[in-house]
Formats: structure tokens, C-alpha cells, sequence
């Protein structure tokens, strides 16, 4: 988002800044009763004055005004993606944190460490982390690993101290032939 | 100034206000302020003809604001460009009667960052001092081993390195942003 936003908002300051200056340069021109100097304004003036407001050119600049605003306030207004979940802290001037891709890490590196679990994907998001754990035993073995892998990881999640954990959702899936 | 709150701020205004005036002119447009108004040319309304009786003042006082506009929009494009949030060198409280301490903050996050490399289940460590000199927040990075003991890790953390830092400056509650990450590599 942040990387979006510089472009965009250098675009317009450059935009600003000119467009502030031409203003300027033409109305101190206009001032001093000499003609445009920049921006030749009496077209758009006399446009202005000739153009009826229901002119098909009205609204498709309306319509394009508006897919504008609503794409950019989008943009701006989407929320941001948590890259970091609070830990506890001892010290209130510490502002301690584990990131998204280390809780799914260290999540997957607990669940691996189970036996039985030869692999494990994880996604971590604002408030739930799923794990789909991959069993090394097929059928009813792998269904039987579910519930020590959730209470592994539950527990590995509880030690953390995260100040907001995530739901987890444990998926053992059986490993295919 | 480090710009990213000011280019949200901006750009949402700027979005409403196009927003605002795109949905004002397809109202009036398509008859949303009378079929009357609709059949007018752009400025046949009463705002144009007070601009056209008091045009002097009128346009004086937009190129004044449209001035401060343009002088403001040139030092947005300068925090832009050149502007860092990494503090300065950082005075190191103490008595003045026998000169100034400073501290370069590459000196403070280097030694941090040798500290934190020494432990226990540290891949790697990161760090940068932010704000102004004189109220500086330190940003830590950590990256631990898969393998490593994270409670116990977070928990030396702040009560050795972190400690030690803030003991350095003079500073008990010296702001500092600890992120813990986990490294990808298998051990």
C-alpha cells in the first residue's frame, strides 16, 4: 500500500504545485491586461460558457470523476494488512511483536515436529490461523493425529503471549497413495 | 516528516472531493437540481456571476490560496523525495559541565544488533533508530531460527538487550518497536 501511495501521491503534488503556479501566472497575467501565458483558458472559458450542463460530455466526465474518487477512496480506505501480532510485553514502552510470516513459521515448524506430521502449510490472518498439517499414515491414522496436532499447537500458540491470538483451524489431511 | 501518513490523509481527501464533484455535476447533469438547471450552460449559476461582479478580489484571493497550495504541494514533493525517519545523532544525557556525549545511532543499533546476534536461536538482527534525536524510538527486527524457543527468546530480549540499550541512552521507557520473525530456512 505504502509503495502504491508514493507514486500516486507524488503524481499529485506535482499536480498541485503546477497547477497552483499556472493560477498564479494567470491572474497576475490577467491582472496586468496582458493575454494567457501559460494555459490558454479563454477556449475552456468560452467552452464553459456554451457547454448545457445535460451535455453528454458533462456526464461522461462525471462518470469518470466518480469511478476516480471511488477507486482512490478505496484504495486509501481498505484496511491494512496485519503484518505483525502483538505480544505481551513486561515493559509498556516496548512494543513487541511477532510477525504474520513468523507466527505461520513457527506454527508450522510445532506442527512438523509432531510425529507423524511429515509437512504442514499455514495462513496466518487478523484472526485466524489455519494449519493444514500433511500425515504421513493414511485412513484412520492420519485421522487419529488431528486432535494431539490441534492440542500441540494450541499450546505452542497459548506460550507465545500473543495479545491478540488468532482462532487456529487444524486440518490433518491423510496422505494420498 | 516522513510522508506516509500525509499521503493517506491527502490522497482520501482528494478522493473525496472528486467523488464529491463528479457525483455533484451527473446530479446536475441528469435534472437532480431541477430540468431547468440542466438545460444551463456551466456558468449560468449565481457563484459565476458573483465571480464575474467581483473578480478582483475574487481571483487576487485564489492565487493567494492557490499560492499556498503550490508552496505546500512543493514541500509535500520534498519529504517525498529526501526525506528519512532514521534519527540524527543522539546527545547522551549526562553532565554538560565537561562537554556533550553523542551517540550515532549506527553505533547504538550495531552494538544492539552484535548483542542479540550472540543468543540463543538468533538467525539474524536488525535494527534503526527513528524520530528526532532528541525523542528517538529504536526499531529492533529479529529473526529466529525455526527451532528456536520464541517465549524464551522475546523474554531475554527485552530484559537483556533491550535493557541495555535503554540503559545506554539514559532512558528507561526509550520507545522501542521489537518485531520477532522466523527464519525460512530449515535448520
Amino acid at each position: 500500500m505504502r509503495l502504491l501511495n508514493r507514486p500516486l501521491a507524488f503524481i499529485l503534488a506535482v499536480a498541485l504545485a503546477g497547477a497552483g503556479i499556472i493560477v498564479v501566472v494567470e491572474v497576475i497575467e490577467f491582472a496586468v491586461h496582458s493575454g494567457p501565458a501559460v494555459v490558454h483558458w479563454t477556449t475552456w472559458y468560452h467552452w464553459a460558457s456554451t457547454t448545457k450542463w445535460n451535455a453528454q460530455v458533462i456526464r461522461v466526465w462525471s462518470a469518470v470523476l466518480i469511478v476516480i474518487g471511488i477507486l482512490i477512496l478505496a484504495l486509501e480506505l481498505k484496511p491494512r494488512r496485519v503484518t505483525r501480532l502483538r505480544l505481551r510485553s513486561g515493559d509498556k514502552a516496548t512494543d513487541a511483536a511477532l510477525t504474520r510470516s513468523g507466527l505461520a513459521g513457527t506454527l508450522r515448524a510445532a506442527a512438523t515436529g509432531i510425529d507423524g506430521i511429515r509437512g504442514a502449510a499455514v495462513t496466518v490472518r487478523r484472526r485466524r490461523a489455519r494449519v493444514a498439517a500433511q500425515s504421513a499414515a493414511r485412513g484412520p491414522a492420519a485421522d487419529a493425529l488431528k486432535q494431539p496436532v490441534a492440542q500441540a499447537l494450541a499450546s505452542h500458540l497459548n506460550e507465545l503471549n500473543l495479545q491478540y491470538p488468532p482462532r487456529l483451524k487444524v486440518r490433518v489431511n491423510a496422505r494420498r497413495r | 516528516m516522513h510522508a506516509d501518513r500525509t499521503n493517506r490523509f491527502v490522497l482520501t481527501l482528494f478522493g473525496v472531493l472528486v467523488l464529491l464533484a463528479g457525483a455533484a455535476a451527473m446530479t446536475a447533469s441528469v435534472g437532480g437540481f431541477g430540468t431547468a438547471f440542466a438545460r444551463r450552460a456551466l456558468f449560468d449559476n449565481r457563484v459565476s456571476a458573483y465571480i464575474g461582479q467581483h473578480a478582483t478580489w475574487v481571483w487576487a484571493a485564489a492565487a493567494f490560496i492557490c499560492l499556498l497550495i503550490a508552496l505546500a504541494a512543493v514541500r509535500w514533493i520534498a519529504a517525498l523525495l529526501i526525506s528519512t525517519d532514521r534519527a540524527g545523532d543522539i546527545t547522551v544525557p549526562g553532565s554538560e559541565d565537561q562537554g556533550t556525549t553523542k551517540l550515532q545511532p549506527g553505533a547504538l543499533t550495531g552494538a544492539l544488533t552484535r548483542e542479540v546476534g550472540t543468543y540463543h536461536g538468533v538467525d539474524a538482527a536488525r535494527g534503526r533508530v527513528i524520530g528526532d534525536a532528541s525523542n528517538p524510538e529504536i526499531v529492533l527486527s529479529v529473526t529466529a531460527a525455526q527451532t528456536a524457543d520464541l517465549p524464551a527468546l522475546h523474554h531475554r530480549l527485552e530484559t537483556e538487550a533491550l535493557a541495555h540499550a535503554r540503559q545506554a541512552l539514559g532512558d528507561p521507557d526509550l520507545p522501542i518497536q521489537l518485531d520477532l520473525d522466523v527464519s525460512r530456512r530449515h535448520p
